[in-house]
């Protein structure tokens, strides 16, 4: 079978993954590793789709140089929006393992102030008692 | 591969520090439920440890709250329905009046266990689950983005200096029976 049949199949089938998976991530409203699976799966797809406009660019032939020309732009432009897309993921990916971090201090915040909290606590019972 | 990937990302990951205990969850304070499921796995932890045999002591269960509430109650029904034999909840004098009857069924049904009352209502609350499990809470009145922390196999340090605490202020407390629960001074709504 001849692969450029396929490309445009799987050019659509891989944008449509990515898109999907990328607006199911944004419906999810609490952080959770569902989330982070979806922004992989979303990843996975955004990689699929850059693999294949590679291989349809190097499969293209029989253009002159003026069409060639404005379809490298294209290309250029396309794959500059996909690798910002990736770029996007990662951040995500980045800021929610921040965001567990911040929420590791902020619990020991509790308990550091909780356990420096009991002594006063206690000592406030003993002058009243006394 | 997919599989394993799921694997990865699904992984247990729970925050762990060294200093602290294995595994940390912080509580906002909107997660009311998340809270009170937490503690009933916590009690459930222990009680099948306990069946295991991997615990030999008895379960005890060690509380500090502002009001022996609605919430609390549960907490501790379900720890004297799980194989905690002793429960000592400390509170302070006052309760909400609706509760004092809740209380006394609850004093009357379970031997083992105590309720204390401080002259001075509590600023800091905290759970000790056996020698195992802690949960802090961090009483807000202002700032809605604080919580609660849980922390499973807490570090012995840790537990350690919150059990001497909860023994400093049990000098303090005086035991109230089921029957001065009923007349105990309570909040009007």
């Amino acid at each position: 079978m001849d692969i450029n049949a396929l490309i445009p199949e799987f050019l659509v089938l891989s944008l449509a993954g990515a898109s999907l998976s990328i607006a199911a991530y944004s419906a999810f409203r609490d952080r959770n590793d569902d989330k982070k699976l979806l922004l992989i799966i979303a990843g996975c797809f955004s990689f699929a789709f850059l693999v294949l406009f590679v291989l349809s660019f190097i499969t293209m032939d029989g253009l002159n140089t003026f069409p060639y020309a404005m379809a490298l732009v294209f290309y250029v432009l396309i794959f500059m929006a996909i690798l910002s897309i990736i770029g996007f993921i990662i951040h995500r990916l980045r800021v929610d393992q921040r965001f567990k971090d911040d929420e590791l201090e902020s619990a020991i915040d509790i308990i550091e102030s909780s356990k420096d909290g009991l002594n006063s606590f206690i000592s406030l019972l003993e002058s009243q008692k006394g | 591969m997919v599989i394993l990937l799921i694997k990865v990302i699904y992984r247990h990951n729970p925050h762990v520090h060294e200093q602290y205990g294995n595994e940390i969850v912080l509580f906002h304070s909107v997660e009311r439920y998340k809270k009170r499921i937490w503690r009933f796995n916590a009690i459930e932890d222990l009680k099948n440890l306990k069946n295991k045999g991997k615990i030999k002591e008895g379960l005890e269960l060690k509380v500090v709250v502002g009001e022996f509430s609605q919430d609390t109650q549960e907490i501790i029904k379900h720890a004297a329905n799980h194989r905690f034999g002793r429960v000592t909840i400390i509170s302070g004098y006052k309760v909400f009046c609706e509760d004092r009857t809740e209380i006394y069924t609850l004093l009357d049904n379970y031997d083992g266990v105590k309720y204390l009352v401080l002259s001075k209502r509590p600023n800091k609350h905290f759970m000790i689950f056996g020698d195992h499990h802690l949960y802090i809470e961090k009483p807000h009145r202002h700032n809605e983005s604080r919580g609660s922390v849980g922390i499973k196999k807490s570090n012995p340090e840790l537990i350690k200096t919150y059990n001497n605490a909860f023994n400093e202020i049990l000098r303090y407390a005086r035991p109230l029976t089921k029957e001065e629960v009923i007349n105990q001074q309570c909040y009007k709504d």
